[in-house]
């Protein structure tokens, strides 16, 4: 499977400098659930990161259908090559991902 | 006057999970004035909701990192069926008067991430004109608006297109959207006209919304304040 991407991540409240970090390190992209979401899931924009601070990244997970052309989402059990993670209590969405780091 | 469905504008978020199924090339203020901002797990946006017919219940969101000039329609995630998301395209896109040529992708259609090309028919024309000259008008003191106003704000409400910006063979000193939006005004007696309609009523440099015209605007879901 081709590496799918660039996806990319704007600086937030969730998305901060020591979050990219571990990003980087693990080549992980986790993702909580959203404020009355169904279920965990990754987010993230389409295309390359421009102006901005934030993270880039390639995945070979496909993203769900209902994705759009510029968002992409990964739903922990709707979308098949999510993992599951745990931290804190709190189940993660997770995605493999070759990260670059552009919010130092 | 639309006999048709209702629609209403909702003063909350929606309390559940939404799901991207339309991009329009028009930004939220072309469908309205009441923004609120929120954040979720992929970005901080400005957005509104709105039912249609207590029935359809949708989101117009632009997140930070959405191109400018572009909104997005959410429905909930209980809407899920294609032939139940495409009728609900069609009746918002219907509701508010949504220009086909403005539909930059819905969910039935094929997708490049990243990827969305507008295409050179998306062009400002006079019927889409008569429309957004009562929106602006409608925002001013008096829901009154000087032709001059009219054109000066038609660029943040669509990106014209290379035949929109190009020069106006009967209008030199114009470009083709100033030419178009002038005639809004100018063309009193033109059947499908905000005057003849009743919608709005001549001004010495422009126009001013009725009543009616405030109405027809509601009934698109484009709310103007008291």
């Amino acid at each position: 499977m081709p590496d799918l991407g660039p996806f990319n991540r704007r600086e937030t409240r969730w998305q901060t400098p020591e979050v990219a970090i571990k990003q980087v390190k693990s080549g992980e992209v986790w993702g909580r659930t959203p404020k009355f979401g169904m279920e965990p899931t990754v987010q993230a924009y389409s295309g390359v990161l421009k102006n901005c601070r934030g993270i880039e990244f390639t995945t070979k997970i496909e993203p769900h259908p209902m994705s759009s052309p510029f968002e992409a989402r990964w739903y922990l059990t709707k979308t098949p090559g999510v993992l599951k993670r745990c931290e804190d209590g709190e189940t993660f969405a997770c995605i493999l991902a070759d990260v670059k780091n552009s919010q130092p | 006057m639309t006999d048709g469905p209702i629609i209403t504008l909702l003063s909350y978020d929606p309390e559940y999970d939404v799901i991207p199924h339309a991009i329009f090339w028009r930004p939220l203020n072309y469908f309205t004035i009441t923004i609120r901002e929120g954040e979720d797990g992929l970005d901080a946006y400005k957005g509104a909701s709105f039912v249609i017919g207590n029935e359809v219940s949708f989101a117009l969101r632009h997140y930070r990192g959405h191109p400018e000039l572009t909104v997005t329609m959410y429905l909930p995630h209980t809407i899920d069926s294609q032939r139940e998301i495409s009728d609900a395209i069609d009746l918002i896109i219907r509701v508010m008067v949504i220009p086909r040529t403005a539909v930059a992708w819905r969910r039935e259609q094929p997708f490049k991430y990243g990827a969305l090309e507008k295409p050179r028919e998306d062009r400002f024309r006079e019927h889409e004109a008569r429309v957004l000259a009562l929106k602006i008008a409608a925002q001013c003191p008096n829901h009154m608006a000087s032709t001059k106003h009219l054109k000066a704000e038609v660029p943040k409400y669509i990106e014209l297109s290379p035949e929109d910006l190009a020069r106006s063979k009967s209008r030199p000193n114009e470009r083709v959207w100033q030419q178009v939006m002038g005639n809004v005004v100018s063309h009193q007696t033109v059947g499908g006209g905000p005057f003849v309609q009743g919608y709005a009523v001549r001004t010495s440099d422009g126009l001013q919304v009725t009543r009616k015209g405030l109405d027809y605007l509601k009934s698109m879901g484009y709310f103007v304040p008291a």
